[in-house]
């Protein structure tokens, strides 16, 4: 165990959004089973009521979540000094069989609660709370992940040992590294950067498409879904390469570093916010509910704004990143 | 419509104090008509009227306005809803020691947003229809008793509520200014109004403006009149 304060910090975030979300999942759980608004059951009132309390707490607690990738993604880089052979976060996150999947999981779960977060603010907006049984199902899925998470850190920061060679981030993200990332590392330029652009393109047209004429909303989210692993996979493949100037650097991780001028911490949150603002748009703009019939295009068309203008923020980030750097490919 | 469909309210659930104040009433009020609840002392009366204005939720069954369920309304929807469509007035009339009548009357429209000259206006035009504007800056606290029920009255319509709910409205009055009240509540059921009452007052009963009589007795209803 490294008693760093911004582990323990993690730790103890992890611990109670999973403490959270558990109780949570019991309610939701008793919720879908007995959720009857046509009913005036004691307990469809008693339901009425949790429901605007957890709902509440569930999304204070996720909201305060957010933040915990970056903050992992910042303890992981700072750790790097601790282990023989690591030069970045990957080298931490190598150092014990915890840290990838603990990373991985708060990815998934950074955009899940984005968008338990969007329907929970939608359902609001409804005087009939119309998402009701959409967002404890949502929920449901989000309990187990918040336990793992927190499962996941706590055996990861445990199981630290100072004493273990890890392997560099060149190990994992080479293009002769195998598996997904050297794959993705092996990518050809060819393909990865018309790939990206192409992805790109087509997610903001979508968007753009919804702030115009209120069409493609739905389209939209899913290209901004889709939009995401291949943004991370050309990061990879090509842009990591352009900023490090180096052809066979492709590690995601050193972006984070000041001596690559932090572009990572420029370039991941204006793809992430763009994504989970993206993925919102879409879902409020499939909501047919009749009493968010003027709410919900509304705020699909908040988010897709908040989603294009982050997206084109990242491409124009990639492309001056690229259009400066020395290397020629 | 206001329609309570097998509404029951328990304070205190599961605790040894446990008390049902109202239970499993079924009542409809049409809009436009005086409605009085008639019952002794801890009948069940102010619960009720509690209930259809949305100040208490039912422990089971459900409130509807208009066809739509208000005991399932999020607090937010509620209190809009609320603000909106109901005056009250109390039975200990409820107003704001230290502030004047004047600022009693104007304190409902405060969260509406609406202008402050035109809230002020307003609560002026109100306090002079009930023949108080000579006590518009008066502290609450000196008003006399049937002074007090006016400007509790002025509060109820400063929103220009479609439905006033009066608690008692003549139960710390003498005849006179019993009477001089029921004669305002007549008028504005004149402008269209809808009016609920809960009283055991003889003298609302007798005055005719009583249209639908309600028989409250142990939380539950006895008989509806007309």
């Amino acid at each position: 165990m490294i008693f760093q304060p911004a582990a323990l910090a993690l730790l103890l975030a992890s611990s109670l959004i999973a403490l959270m979300l558990a109780g949570a999942g019991v309610f939701a759980i008793h919720l879908l089973r007995h959720w009857n608004p046509a009913s005036g059951s004691e307990r469809q009132i008693a339901l009425e009521r949790g429901t605007w309390l957890v709902s509440s707490l569930v999304g204070l607690t996720l909201l305060a979540s957010l933040p915990t990738l970056a903050l992992f993604a910042r303890t992981a880089d700072a750790m790097a000094p601790f282990f023989t052979g690591a030069m970045c976060a990957v080298g931490s996150l190598r150092a014990n069989a915890w840290g990838l999947p603990a990373f991985l999981v708060m990815l998934a779960l950074f955009f899940l609660a984005a968008a338990w977060l969007v329907l929970n603010h939608l359902d609001r907006l409804g005087w009939d709370a119309p998402l009701t049984r959409r967002k404890y199902r949502l929920l449901l899925a989000l309990s187990p992940l918040a336990m793992l998470q927190a499962g996941l850190l706590w055996l990861y920061f445990l199981n630290l040992n100072p004493e273990v060679i890890t392997s560099c981030c060149g190990s994992l993200f080479g293009p002769a590294a195998g598996g997904v990332s050297g794959e993705l590392a092996a990518l050809p330029l060819e393909i990865a950067r018309p790939l990206f652009f192409l992805a790109l393109a087509a997610t903001l047209a979508a968007g753009a498409a919804y702030l115009a004429r209120r069409r493609f909303g739905r389209a939209f989210g899913w290209l901004a879904a889709l939009n995401l692993p291949v943004s991370l996979a050309a990061i990879v493949a090509f842009i990591a390469p352009y900023i490090y100037e180096q052809p066979n650097h492709h590690c995601p991780f050193c972006l984070l570093q000041v001596e690559h001028g932090h572009a990572g911490w420029v370039l991941y949150p204006l793809l992430f916010l763009g994504t989970a603002a993206g993925l919102g748009a879409g879902l409020a703009a499939g909501v047919r509910a009749g009493s968010l019939k003027d709410a919900a295009p509304r705020m699909a068309a908040a988010l897709a704004g908040i989603a294009v203008g982050a997206l084109t923020a990242f491409g124009g980030a990639v492309a001056v990143y690229v259009w400066r750097s020395n290397l020629v490919m | 419509m206001i329609e309570l469909v097998a509404v029951s309210k328990v304070y205190n659930a599961g605790r040894p104090n446990q008390y049902s104040a109202v239970r499993g009433v079924d009542l409809a009020i049409e809009h436009g008509r005086v409605t009085a609840l008639r019952g002794p002392s801890g009948s069940g009366k102010t619960t009720l009227l509690s209930l259809i204005g949305g100040l208490t939720r039912p422990s089971s069954g459900r409130v509807r306005l208009d066809g739509r369920d208000i005991s399932a309304l999020s607090e937010r929807f509620l209190t809009e809803l609320r603000r909106a469509t109901f005056g009250f007035v109390f039975q200990q009339f409820q107003l704001i020691r230290g502030l004047s009548a004047l600022e009693n009357v104007m304190l409902p429209a405060v969260p509406t947003g609406r202008p402050h000259a035109r809230v002020r206006a307003r609560a002026l035009e109100l306090l002079e229809y009930l023949g108080l504007a000579a006590h518009a800056a008066t502290r609450a606290q000196w008003l006399s008793g049937g002074e007090a029920q006016r400007v509790a009255i002025a509060r109820a319509l400063i929103n220009d509520p479609r439905v006033i709910i009066a608690d008692e409205p003549t139960s710390h009055l003498d005849s006179a200014l019993s009477r001089q009240i029921l004669a305002i509540l007549g008028e504005l059921r004149g402008q269209g109004r809808t009016l609920i009452l809960s009283s055991h007052d003889p003298l609302v009963f007798e005055s005719g403006l009583v249209e639908h009589l309600v028989e409250v007795r142990d939380g539950r209803l006895e008989a509806a009149g007309p």
